[in-house]
């Protein structure tokens, strides 16, 4: 009981010298933990800004789709004096080892004014970075995908589309399912469902020993594929929308 | 005072009659919002509607803002960013609301950066809402109990026009304060457990009353007790019952509150307005608001409140006038100073000036919620709280004032609203024992 009594006198004593003593030990502890943090900060925006300024495909794998948006006009609004075109209809999500999911809902287009209609995303976690560069043309919208991951994953990327304009324009991709009545996440107007198995294949792929391949059908779709070292790049695009319109 | 026998019964119905004239008062403007603000409580209800952790969605929606470029990038999303208590509290009453309307199959959140003008029933409005009433309410209450019955302590909270701004229109800081005030009055009935349970309670509401609880442990070190310990372990113990079962959404959440750029009535904000003013490139103003000012934003909130707790750790001077100064060092070292937070000082400044009333301190109490509010009806501004009350938004804009005017107004409110905190804190620094 004495030297707990003599410790409480002493802890009361000098409370604020512990106090200042262990602040500097949190100080410490904190730089120690921001570290990693403010590594983890920078590679987002470092990663983010440069992907504005880089060749897009260079070094990385690339899958294009084409997408009829038909005679329906995007909606355009003002907002803050941003036009912003919407294009509602499409979402893509990555799924890795039936576990990992992230989804890009593609609906917003910022800066058409200045003659920029692309949207891009640039997903990085762990270690994994999914880049997505949406493009809206005269008559279409163009998705470019690039997945990186490690080479064992087991990768899905799925593509919802619930445009009702979309049953005129058929995806066809092997080791894929397109199901017309898929209730698609409870969205009434959801159209089809495109997933698309993906096989990890790095030993295919020159240089680019992280970057996935993907298996894919030649069906419908005119494929140019453009494989150097180190810039692997696919381009697929469906082309029999065009003059199809309801 | 309150007075026995017949006298005790007119006593209470006048003061049931001042709560109620309060709680109206707040009911009749039930239907302003803070459209961003807004956008998270019905995602929340949405969520809670769905079974759903609003964490999950906050967790999708940060990677989104991530992935997005350009004025959409955000390294997180503004949605549900604060610890569990709301989702306890709203869990029934959102189960209650959807019995009403029907859950909809999907909700939409405006992308980062970007205003949403949600609209939403009067219902939900009234569901949001009514806890942070009956939150303002306790606050009176217990300001009445810990001022020996002083009815003018109650008024100055019930019909402070800042207190009524934030909860009817704004945010949910009222609950918080609750809490806090509770565990404050449950510390000096010496009733220990109870408080360190309130005080958990606040800490679980919103993250800002964890900086009491050095306080609470300090004071019981001063007065050389073990209980300390008991109190430490009990908070830790009760936060961590309700965080664990959301604590990826928790830490996620905290990196979000570390990370955050700085906002706010705080100088921290003037590396925010150096971008604006485009006097940096967009790399290194995105360097600046989510690392460098962060960064030391980490540092200025470590040195302060060790400062502080340092300094009153021995210091005979009442328990809620330490916590009054805890709090006014706490906005002051702060990296992200938003209006709502100013609401912590507000009963603690009643008190003080119950304990020891001055016109000088007055009119600093008055500063401290006068110039906050003038800040919002700029900053925010004011207009933004009526989106849904026109049938064209647009207009809402033309009352925003033009960059540099509203910059230099907001630069100079900033600076009054410092200089009033740090003399705040020489002020009521010598409160009674």
């Amino acid at each position: 009981m004495k030297k707990r009594d003599a410790l409480i006198r002493y802890l009361s004593k000098h409370i604020d010298k512990i106090i200042i003593g262990g602040s500097y030990g949190i100080l410490l502890l904190f730089i120690l933990a921001m570290v990693p943090g403010i590594l983890y900060q920078e590679r987002l925006i470092r990663e983010g800004i440069w992907q504005e300024y880089r060749e897009l495909g260079n070094d990385s794998y690339i899958i294009i789709y084409a997408l009829n948006t038909g005679d329906n006009k995007p909606l355009i609004r003002t907002l803050d004096g941003d036009e912003l075109i919407a294009v509602d209809g499409f979402k893509s999500t990555i799924n890795v080892n039936d576990v990992e999911n992230r989804s890009f809902w593609n609906h917003h287009f910022r800066n058409v004014v200045e003659k920029e209609p692309v949207m891009h995303h640039n997903m990085i976690w762990e270690n994994y970075q999914f880049l997505q560069v949406t493009t809206l043309q005269e008559n279409a919208v163009t998705i470019d995908y690039s997945i990186k991951c490690s080479p064992a994953e087991n990768i899905k990327l799925t593509l919802n589309l619930w445009h009702r304009y979309q049953e005129f324009s058929v995806l066809k991709v092997d080791n894929s399912t397109v199901n017309d009545n898929y209730p698609g996440e409870n969205q009434p107007g959801l159209k089809y469902v495109v997933n698309l198995e993906l096989d990890p294949q790095p030993q295919t792929i020159e240089n680019a020993p992280y970057w996935i391949n993907l298996t894919y059908s030649f069906d419908n779709l005119a494929v140019k594929e453009t494989w150097g070292d180190p810039i692997v790049r696919i381009t697929i695009f469906y082309d029999t929308w065009e003059g199809i319109s309801d | 005072m309150p007075v026995r026998g017949k006298d005790t019964t007119i006593w209470r119905k006048r003061l049931l009659i001042l709560l109620l004239i309060g709680l109206s008062l707040q009911f009749v403007m039930i239907n302003f919002n803070h459209p961003f603000d807004l956008q998270t409580w019905e995602g929340l209800y949405v969520d809670l509607g769905n079974n759903r952790s609003p964490y999950d969605t906050l967790e999708d929606l940060t990677y989104d803002a991530r992935a997005s470029y350009g004025t959409g990038w955000a390294s997180h999303y503004m949605y549900f960013t604060y610890p569990p208590m709301m989702i306890f509290i709203h869990y029934p009453l959102a189960q209650l609301y959807w019995q009403f309307y029907s859950l909809p199959a999907t909700y939409d959140f405006a992308p980062a950066g970007v205003d949403p003008c949600p609209q939403v029933p009067l219902m939900l409005n009234f569901m949001w809402k009514l806890p942070i009433f009956l939150a303002g309410i306790g606050i009176a209450v217990l300001l009445f109990k810990m001022t020996n019955g002083s009815e003018k302590s109650m008024k100055m909270f019930l019909f402070n026009p800042f207190i009524i701004f934030i909860s009817a229109w704004w945010m949910f800081d009222n609950i918080a304060v609750f809490f806090l005030l509770l565990a404050t009055y449950l510390f000096e009935r010496k009733r220990y457990d109870l408080s360190a349970i309130a005080l958990s309670f606040g800490f679980l509401t919103k993250y800002f009353p964890i900086f009491a609880l050095p306080i609470f442990c300090f004071e019981l070190i001063r007065r050389r007790s073990w209980k300390f310990l008991r109190y430490a372990l009990i908070f830790g113990a009760v936060s961590a019952v309700a965080i664990l079962p959301f604590l990826n959404g928790v830490i996620l959440s905290f990196e979000f509150q570390a990370s955050r750029p700085p906002a706010g009535i705080t100088p921290f904000t003037s590396a925010v307005a150096i971008a604006e003013l485009g006097l940096v490139d967009p790399s290194t103003a995105a360097h600046l608001a989510y690392i460098a000012i962060p960064a030391l934003g980490v540092f200025a909130l470590i040195t302060g409140m060790s400062l502080i707790y340092a300094y009153l750790s021995k210091r005979d001077i009442s328990l809620r006038t330490k916590i009054l100064l805890t709090f006014i060092v706490y906005l002051i070292v702060m990296k992200n100073v938003h209006e709502p937070f100013v609401v912590v000082l507000i009963p603690f400044l009643i008190l003080a000036l119950h304990e020891d009333y001055s016109a000088k301190k007055l009119w600093l109490y008055r500063l401290v919620w006068i110039l906050p509010l003038m800040y919002a009806a700029i900053n925010v501004p004011l207009s933004r709280f009526f989106y849904g009350f026109t049938l064209d938004e647009g207009i809402l804009n033309s009352f925003i004032l033009p960059i540099m005017i509203r910059g230099a107004i907001l630069a100079l409110i900033m600076v009054a609203f410092h200089l009033t905190l740090w003399a705040s804190l020489i002020k009521f620094k010598k409160g009674h024992k």
